[in-house]
Protein backbone atom coordinates (compact mmCIF):
# COMPACT_ATOMS: atom_id res chain seq x y z
CA UNK A 1 0.00 0.00 0.00
CA UNK A 2 1.61 3.45 -1.36
CA UNK A 3 1.39 5.92 2.21
CA UNK A 4 -0.98 8.86 1.86
CA UNK A 5 1.57 11.84 1.78
CA UNK A 6 0.51 13.83 5.29
CA UNK A 7 1.04 17.60 5.49
CA UNK A 8 1.80 19.95 8.36
CA UNK A 9 2.47 22.98 10.41
CA UNK A 10 5.45 22.18 12.24
CA UNK A 11 7.74 25.09 10.55
CA UNK A 12 4.99 27.98 11.45
CA UNK A 13 4.56 26.35 14.87
CA UNK A 14 8.37 25.90 15.52
CA UNK A 15 9.05 29.51 14.16
CA UNK A 16 6.54 30.90 16.50
CA UNK A 17 7.64 29.30 19.46
CA UNK A 18 11.28 30.74 18.11
CA UNK A 19 12.52 26.37 18.53
CA UNK A 20 15.40 25.03 16.36
CA UNK A 21 15.07 22.12 14.90
CA UNK A 22 17.67 20.84 17.07
CA UNK A 23 15.58 21.80 19.94
CA UNK A 24 12.79 20.49 18.73
CA UNK A 25 14.21 17.13 18.04
CA UNK A 26 15.32 17.02 21.73
CA UNK A 27 12.35 17.81 22.40
CA UNK A 28 10.61 15.53 20.68
CA UNK A 29 13.29 12.05 20.74
CA UNK A 30 14.49 12.67 17.44
CA UNK A 31 17.42 13.42 14.82
CA UNK A 32 17.48 17.07 13.66
CA UNK A 33 17.40 16.37 10.18
CA UNK A 34 14.37 13.98 10.95
CA UNK A 35 12.83 17.27 11.95
CA UNK A 36 13.70 18.73 8.11
CA UNK A 37 12.54 16.16 6.62
CA UNK A 38 9.27 16.37 8.15
CA UNK A 39 9.14 19.95 7.53
CA UNK A 40 9.75 19.51 3.96
CA UNK A 41 7.17 17.12 3.96
CA UNK A 42 9.62 14.37 2.68
CA UNK A 43 8.81 11.89 5.41
CA UNK A 44 5.61 10.93 7.34
CA UNK A 45 5.57 9.88 10.87
CA UNK A 46 4.55 7.80 13.04
CA UNK A 47 1.54 7.96 15.08
CA UNK A 48 3.99 8.29 18.49
CA UNK A 49 5.82 10.74 17.20
CA UNK A 50 3.21 12.96 15.64
CA UNK A 51 1.48 12.84 18.99
CA UNK A 52 5.04 13.77 20.63
CA UNK A 53 5.20 16.73 18.10
CA UNK A 54 1.90 17.93 18.97
CA UNK A 55 2.34 17.40 22.55
CA UNK A 56 5.47 19.60 22.35
CA UNK A 57 3.99 22.20 20.88
CA UNK A 58 0.61 21.93 23.23
CA UNK A 59 -2.01 21.74 20.66
CA UNK A 60 -4.23 19.06 19.62
CA UNK A 61 -2.65 16.51 16.48
CA UNK A 62 -5.16 17.65 13.97
CA UNK A 63 -3.79 21.16 13.87
CA UNK A 64 -0.45 20.50 13.31
CA UNK A 65 -0.70 17.19 11.08
CA UNK A 66 -3.08 16.35 7.99
CA UNK A 67 -4.07 14.33 5.19
CA UNK A 68 -5.29 16.94 3.19
CA UNK A 69 -3.02 20.13 2.38
CA UNK A 70 -3.34 22.85 5.10
CA UNK A 71 -4.68 26.12 4.60
CA UNK A 72 -2.47 29.25 6.39
CA UNK A 73 -3.20 29.55 9.98
CA UNK A 74 -4.56 33.01 8.80
CA UNK A 75 -7.37 32.02 6.67
CA UNK A 76 -8.30 29.54 8.69
CA UNK A 77 -8.79 32.33 11.67
CA UNK A 78 -10.38 34.34 9.04
CA UNK A 79 -13.02 31.65 8.21
CA UNK A 80 -13.33 31.04 11.93
CA UNK A 81 -14.36 34.95 12.75
CA UNK A 82 -16.55 35.08 9.73
CA UNK A 83 -18.64 31.99 10.71
CA UNK A 84 -18.65 33.81 14.40
CA UNK A 85 -19.83 36.69 12.44
CA UNK A 86 -22.81 35.12 10.55
CA UNK B 1 25.89 24.70 -0.40
CA UNK B 2 22.66 24.17 -0.91
CA UNK B 3 21.10 20.71 -0.78
CA UNK B 4 20.88 19.95 -4.48
CA UNK B 5 24.67 20.75 -4.69
CA UNK B 6 25.79 18.80 -1.96
CA UNK B 7 23.63 16.04 -2.73
CA UNK B 8 25.45 15.75 -6.09
CA UNK B 9 29.02 16.55 -4.95
CA UNK B 10 28.27 13.69 -2.27
CA UNK B 11 27.03 11.37 -5.06
CA UNK B 12 30.44 12.38 -6.73
CA UNK B 13 32.80 11.15 -4.42
CA UNK B 14 30.81 7.71 -3.95
CA UNK B 15 31.30 7.46 -7.75
CA UNK B 16 34.98 8.45 -7.05
CA UNK B 17 35.20 6.12 -4.55
CA UNK B 18 33.83 2.90 -6.19
CA UNK B 19 35.79 3.89 -9.18
CA UNK B 20 38.92 3.65 -7.14
CA UNK B 21 37.92 0.61 -5.51
CA UNK B 22 37.29 -0.94 -9.50
CA UNK B 23 40.05 -0.09 -10.69
CA UNK B 24 42.53 -0.89 -7.89
CA UNK B 25 41.14 -4.29 -8.28
CA UNK B 26 41.61 -4.14 -11.83
CA UNK B 27 45.01 -2.87 -11.69
CA UNK B 28 46.19 -5.10 -9.12
CA UNK B 29 45.01 -8.38 -11.08
CA UNK B 30 45.26 -7.35 -14.43
CA UNK B 31 48.96 -6.30 -14.26
CA UNK B 32 51.18 -6.41 -10.49
CA UNK B 33 49.96 -9.91 -9.37
CA UNK B 34 50.83 -11.26 -12.52
CA UNK B 35 54.68 -10.65 -11.63
CA UNK B 36 54.42 -7.64 -14.63
CA UNK B 37 56.54 -4.95 -12.27
CA UNK B 38 54.85 -2.21 -15.04
CA UNK B 39 56.01 1.02 -12.86
CA UNK B 40 52.90 2.91 -14.62
CA UNK B 41 50.50 -0.06 -13.20
CA UNK B 42 51.91 0.92 -9.47
CA UNK B 43 51.69 4.18 -9.74
CA UNK B 44 47.90 3.69 -10.64
CA UNK B 45 47.64 1.73 -7.96
CA UNK B 46 48.60 4.36 -5.92
CA UNK B 47 46.47 7.09 -7.66
CA UNK B 48 43.30 4.59 -7.16
CA UNK B 49 44.29 4.29 -3.22
CA UNK B 50 44.91 8.60 -3.07
CA UNK B 51 41.19 8.45 -4.78
CA UNK B 52 40.02 5.86 -2.11
CA UNK B 53 40.92 7.47 0.84
CA UNK B 54 40.03 10.82 -0.46
CA UNK B 55 36.58 9.96 -1.32
CA UNK B 56 36.33 8.00 1.89
CA UNK B 57 36.92 10.83 4.30
CA UNK B 58 34.15 13.34 3.42
CA UNK B 59 31.44 11.04 2.03
CA UNK B 60 31.20 8.10 4.95
CA UNK B 61 33.40 9.04 7.72
CA UNK B 62 32.60 12.83 8.26
CA UNK B 63 28.82 12.50 7.04
CA UNK B 64 28.64 9.92 10.05
CA UNK B 65 26.70 7.82 7.53
CA UNK B 66 29.55 4.92 8.58
CA UNK B 67 28.10 4.83 12.30
CA UNK B 68 24.34 4.77 11.08
CA UNK B 69 24.52 1.48 10.12
CA UNK B 70 26.82 0.06 13.19
CA UNK B 71 24.41 1.77 15.57
CA UNK B 72 22.22 -0.03 18.11
CA UNK B 73 18.59 0.45 17.01
CA UNK B 74 17.43 2.36 19.93
CA UNK B 75 20.10 5.24 19.49
CA UNK B 76 18.14 5.77 15.85
CA UNK B 77 15.20 7.52 15.64
CA UNK B 78 12.38 5.79 13.59
CA UNK B 79 13.41 7.80 10.06
CA UNK B 80 16.73 6.58 10.78
CA UNK B 81 15.87 2.69 11.06
CA UNK B 82 13.93 2.75 8.18
CA UNK B 83 16.68 4.67 5.92
CA UNK B 84 19.45 2.33 7.57
CA UNK B 85 16.55 -0.65 6.70
CA UNK B 86 16.45 0.19 3.37
CA UNK B 87 20.27 0.74 2.89
CA UNK B 88 20.75 -2.64 4.30
CA UNK B 89 18.19 -4.09 2.03
CA UNK B 90 19.67 -2.77 -1.42
CA UNK B 91 23.02 -3.46 -0.12
CA UNK B 92 22.01 -7.38 0.04
CA UNK B 93 20.52 -7.17 -3.47
CA UNK B 94 23.91 -5.94 -4.44
CA UNK B 95 26.46 -7.71 -3.26
CA UNK B 96 25.00 -10.98 -3.25
CA UNK B 97 25.44 -10.91 -7.21
CA UNK B 98 28.64 -9.45 -7.15
CA UNK B 99 29.73 -12.12 -4.75
CA UNK B 100 28.36 -15.28 -6.93
CA UNK B 101 29.67 -13.51 -9.61
CA UNK B 102 33.09 -13.55 -8.43
CA UNK B 103 33.05 -17.05 -7.13
CA UNK B 104 31.38 -17.85 -10.71
CA UNK B 105 34.57 -16.21 -12.67
CA UNK B 106 37.05 -18.34 -9.69
CA UNK B 107 35.88 -21.58 -10.26
CA UNK B 108 35.98 -21.16 -14.23
CA UNK B 109 39.36 -19.32 -14.06
CA UNK B 110 40.91 -21.72 -11.07
CA UNK B 111 42.34 -24.03 -13.45
CA UNK B 112 44.33 -22.10 -15.45
CA UNK B 113 47.84 -21.17 -14.25
CA UNK B 114 47.63 -16.98 -14.47
CA UNK B 115 44.64 -17.80 -11.77
CA UNK B 116 45.99 -15.67 -8.43
CA UNK B 117 44.56 -15.75 -5.39
CA UNK B 118 45.59 -13.49 -2.67
CA UNK B 119 44.58 -11.40 -0.22
CA UNK B 120 43.67 -8.10 -2.16
CA UNK B 121 40.14 -9.63 -3.38
CA UNK B 122 38.59 -10.41 -0.01
CA UNK B 123 40.18 -7.41 1.51
CA UNK B 124 38.61 -5.34 -1.28
CA UNK B 125 35.09 -7.52 -1.05
CA UNK B 126 35.32 -6.82 2.88
CA UNK B 127 35.43 -3.72 2.60
CA UNK B 128 32.89 -2.91 -0.27
CA UNK B 129 30.82 -5.05 1.92
CA UNK B 130 31.46 -2.86 5.00
CA UNK B 131 30.89 0.22 2.97
CA UNK B 132 28.05 -0.50 0.63
CA UNK B 133 24.78 0.63 2.92
CA UNK B 134 26.60 3.85 4.05
CA UNK B 135 27.43 4.44 0.03
CA UNK B 136 24.05 4.07 -0.64
CA UNK B 137 22.85 6.09 2.16
CA UNK B 138 24.78 9.00 0.92
CA UNK B 139 23.49 8.73 -2.68
CA UNK B 140 19.87 8.30 -1.56
CA UNK B 141 19.55 11.12 1.48
CA UNK B 142 19.17 14.46 0.54
CA UNK B 143 20.91 16.28 3.54
CA UNK B 144 23.54 14.67 5.65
Amino acid sequence: MKPRKIYNRIPVFRNERDLSRQNLADLVGVNYQTIGYLEREEYNPSLDLAFRIAEAFGLPVDMVFSTKPMKPLSEVLRDHLEKEGD
Amino acid sequence: MNGAESLTRRRGQVVLNLASLFFLELIYYGWVAGGVHNPVAVGLIGVCLIGLVLSFRPVIWKTGLWSLTHAKVETLDERQVMVTREALRYSYVIFVPCSLLLMFAAAVAGNHEWYIFDAVLPAGLLYFSHILPAIILAWREKVV
